[in-house]
């Protein structure tokens, strides 16, 4: 008898614990649906794990990286993002990376590692030059290479035109080009390595 | 019992619901410039579907008891023409709480622009939706509008704060009695007499 | 000891100062920002007077605001004081199961909460964690909700739910790899929903959770997430079972006025002697106690019943004992 109560009083508090503590789980994941902003760009941290799972499981969500960073540019997953909640990421078109390293400084775990600043790979940077006012000859800009933090490495002009933009390979994606790229189209994107550059065609020249 | 039905409903909505996926376009532009024929406006544009659309909003800071009117248009991605079908707009309050979507009206394209007017008598952000079916499949366009000024910190800071403040002035104001009401109250709770 | 009595309103002290901290640091981080950027000439009325208080309240300690207010960063979840990093010992366990892998300067970073824990219990809990702070206000709240007729619940669970839900979420964070415990831990959501608010771009999902919690403390059980849920509690109980601070009933001072099990929000019973590890060590009972016969003493275990108060009418009119 005394076993048998045993066993029953585990099994429901057992049951219990389960129920409370994935009824919480289902209710914040409910409340943070996948997607909210479809065309929001979300670009990594500077420093951070490359394998994005990697990165969900370091981070405990504590938000310092934003404490810290100057331009404010860190945002986090707060009512998106699913499994990604409170992970934070850089959205360049809004605000965008200044590379001053204090996120990884300040970083408990191994989410971001300390890493010098023309060796972080948060991405690429594209130009899409169906939008890009010299590249279609609709003026001179010049905008992303005089404001790029690594200078001649990541950015330089196409040969022989003085305002056609055209990325290098010491690029790691800190995204001010596109922070400061005047057209509204945003034709400079930061792009993970890998993934599909999005096909965003300027509706004035179609492809 | 009662609470563990209660519980259970809850725990079983959490899991069935499916997470509901936005589409809201991105960051709006205001192209301000006086020295073209085109108002001030906020505009977006997006690419969904087969489609490149691009919505202006005019004036462009449109604010409470003011007319103003969406333009929408769309292209097709390989330049094979326009959009044809009839629009839907809808609008409703950006929040999660929202429930009070009103239809604003269906719209047929004029020279390959539909225009829809609007009038809001309510400062707030509010989310438009256009609605359409083309090739057989339906095309959902969400996109934030923002009348007059709304409150910096939103629906949720507001009530949050409001709860936060009479928290501590009822517990500030009436700390006396409080703690006086505590021992009736482990009586209570406890079947004491 | 007459003293002890105050402890509660230094507790209260240390509750405010805490919130005021965590409200304080996202608008130091905002002057920072401002002005790093040199941006005075650009702000909003709103971001001016934010940054003229808070130029005010950091001048008489700083010459450099932007790298020197770097030393106090973070919440109560992880954070950074004059260059040591403390974290809540919940994450460490958290992320470990997450990633299934130790990484050491993180677990060290825990190592003072956790010392602190063993030698002085579940005092996190009691004494600094902000959701407390709110906790305690709506409990009190709610007193005054059931005198007006509002139906709250004081439903007891069985406490031991809140240990099965840490072993449950640590195994789901090993199985999904992510850092569940972060969105559902109250002081972590309070630290970093009041950085967003103010900071960044808004409420997000857990505020909302904490408002739950809250409906559920005032309908379902008193007090009862930090009793029955909380991972954190279940974790910092576990830690301080053998504390050596507890606080004891002076058997000879004790009327039996029952007013300490009456104030206890944790619903213990310290007029029998019944703390146990889930005791926040708050001292809600020490300054309640009309004859100071509760106190802090050191001491790793806790008495048993040592039976009626010696002031109390039971103990007086005990047939075959001739003390009175």
């Amino acid at each position: 008898m005394e076993r048998r109560q045993f066993i029953q009083h585990s099994l429901a508090l057992g049951s219990g614990g389960l129920a409370i503590s994935t009824m919480m789980l289902g209710l914040v994941r409910l409340l943070a649906p996948r997607e909210l902003h479809a065309s929001t760009q979300t670009v990594p941290l500077p420093g951070a794990l490359a394998d994005q799972a990697a990165f969900a499981a370091a981070c405990i969500g504590c938000g310092l990286c934003g404490e810290v960073c100057p331009p404010r540019c860190i945002l986090f997953y707060r009512r998106e993002g699913s499994s990604n909640l409170n992970l934070p990421y850089i959205n360049p078109e809004e605000k965008s990376c200044i590379l001053c390293g204090k996120c990884m400084q300040v970083c408990p775990t191994i989410a971001l590692s300390i890493t010098p600043a023309d060796k972080v790979k948060m991405g690429f940077a594209r130009i899409d030059r169906a939008a890009c006012y010299p590249w279609v000859d609709r003026g001179v800009c010049g905008a992303c290479v005089s404001v790029c933090p690594l200078g001649d490495k990541a950015i330089g002009f196409d040969f022989g035109n003085f305002y056609r933009p055209v990325i290098k390979d010491g690029c790691v994606g800190c995204g001010q080009c596109v922070e400061v790229c005047p057209e509204p189209s945003l034709p400079i994107r930061i792009v993970q390595p890998g993934q599909q550059v999005p096909r965003k065609t300027h509706p004035n020249f179609p492809s | 019992m009662m609470i563990r039905t209660i519980l259970a409903v809850l725990g079983i909505f959490c899991y069935l619901s499916p997470a509901v996926a936005h589409h809201v376009l991105g960051r709006p532009t205001y192209s301000l410039s006086e020295n073209t024929t085109t108002p001030p406006s906020v505009q977006i544009e997006t690419q969904i579907g087969k489609y490149f659309v691009t919505v202006m909003a005019f004036p462009a800071f449109p604010r409470a008891n003011e007319a103003g009117r969406i333009h929408l248009y769309g292209q097709r991605i390989d330049g094979k023409g326009s959009l044809a079908a009839p629009i839907t707009f809808k609008v409703h309050d950006d929040n999660w709480f929202a429930t009070n979507e009103e239809m604003l009206g269906t719209q047929m394209p004029l020279e390959n622009i539909y225009k829809q007017a609007f009038i809001f008598n309510k400062d707030g952000d509010y989310i438009i939706t256009a609605e359409y079916n083309s090739d057989g499949e339906p095309y959902t366009i969400d996109f934030p509008l923002t009348i007059g000024k709304p409150l910096p910190i939103g629906t949720i800071g507001f009530f949050s704060s409001l709860i936060f403040v009479s928290l501590i002035s009822i517990n500030v104001i009436q700390r006396r009695r409080m703690q006086r009401m505590q021992t009736q109250r482990h009586h209570d709770d406890n079947g004491l007499s | 000891m007459f003293w002890q009595r105050h402890l509660n309103k230094l507790r209260w002290v240390s509750l405010s100062l805490v919130f005021a901290g965590l409200i304080l640091i996202p608008f130091l981080h905002l002057y920072q920002t401002y002005e790093a950027t040199h941006s005075y000439d650009y702000l909003s009325s709103g971001e001016k007077y934010i940054y003229n208080t808070m130029e005010l309240l950091t001048k008489p300690f700083t010459d450099d605001p932007v790298n020197s207010l770097d030393k106090i960063k973070g919440n109560t979840w992880s954070g950074n004081l004059f260059g040591i990093k403390i974290s809540d010992p919940l994450a460490v366990v958290g992320q470990t199961f997450a990633g299934l892998t130790i990484y050491w300067p993180f677990v060290l970073s825990a190592l003072i909460p956790v010392i602190l824990t063993i030698l002085l219990g579940r005092f996190y809990c009691g004494w600094i964690c902000p959701a407390t702070f709110l906790y305690e206000l709506t409990d009190n709240v709610g007193t005054l909700l059931k005198r007006i007729g509002v139906p709250v619940s004081h439903r007891r669970l069985n406490h031991k739910l809140k240990y099965i839900i840490l072993a449950v979420l640590s195994l789901l964070c090993a199985l999904t790899g992510t850092m569940l415990f972060a969105a559902i831990y109250p002081p972590a959501i309070i630290g970093r929903e009041l950085y967003f608010q103010i900071a960044a771009q808004g409420f997000g999902v857990g505020i909302i959770f904490f408002l739950f919690t809250m409906v559920f403390d005032l309908f379902v059980a008193r007090r009862g997430f930090c009793r029955y849920v909380c991972p954190g509690g279940a974790l910092y109980s576990l830690l301080g079972h053998f504390r050596i601070l507890r606080i004891k009933r002076k058997v000879q001072a004790c009327n039996d006025c029952v007013k300490c099990t009456a104030i206890c929000q944790f619903d213990l019973d310290p007029m029998r002697d019944d703390f146990g590890q889930e005791c926040n060590n708050c001292s809600a009972c020490i300054a309640i106690c009309p004859t100071d016969a509760l106190m802090f003493t050191l001491n790793w275990k806790d008495s048993v019943y040592q039976g009626p108060g010696h002031l109390g009418h039971h103990y007086k009119q005990r047939p075959n004992d001739g003390a009175a």
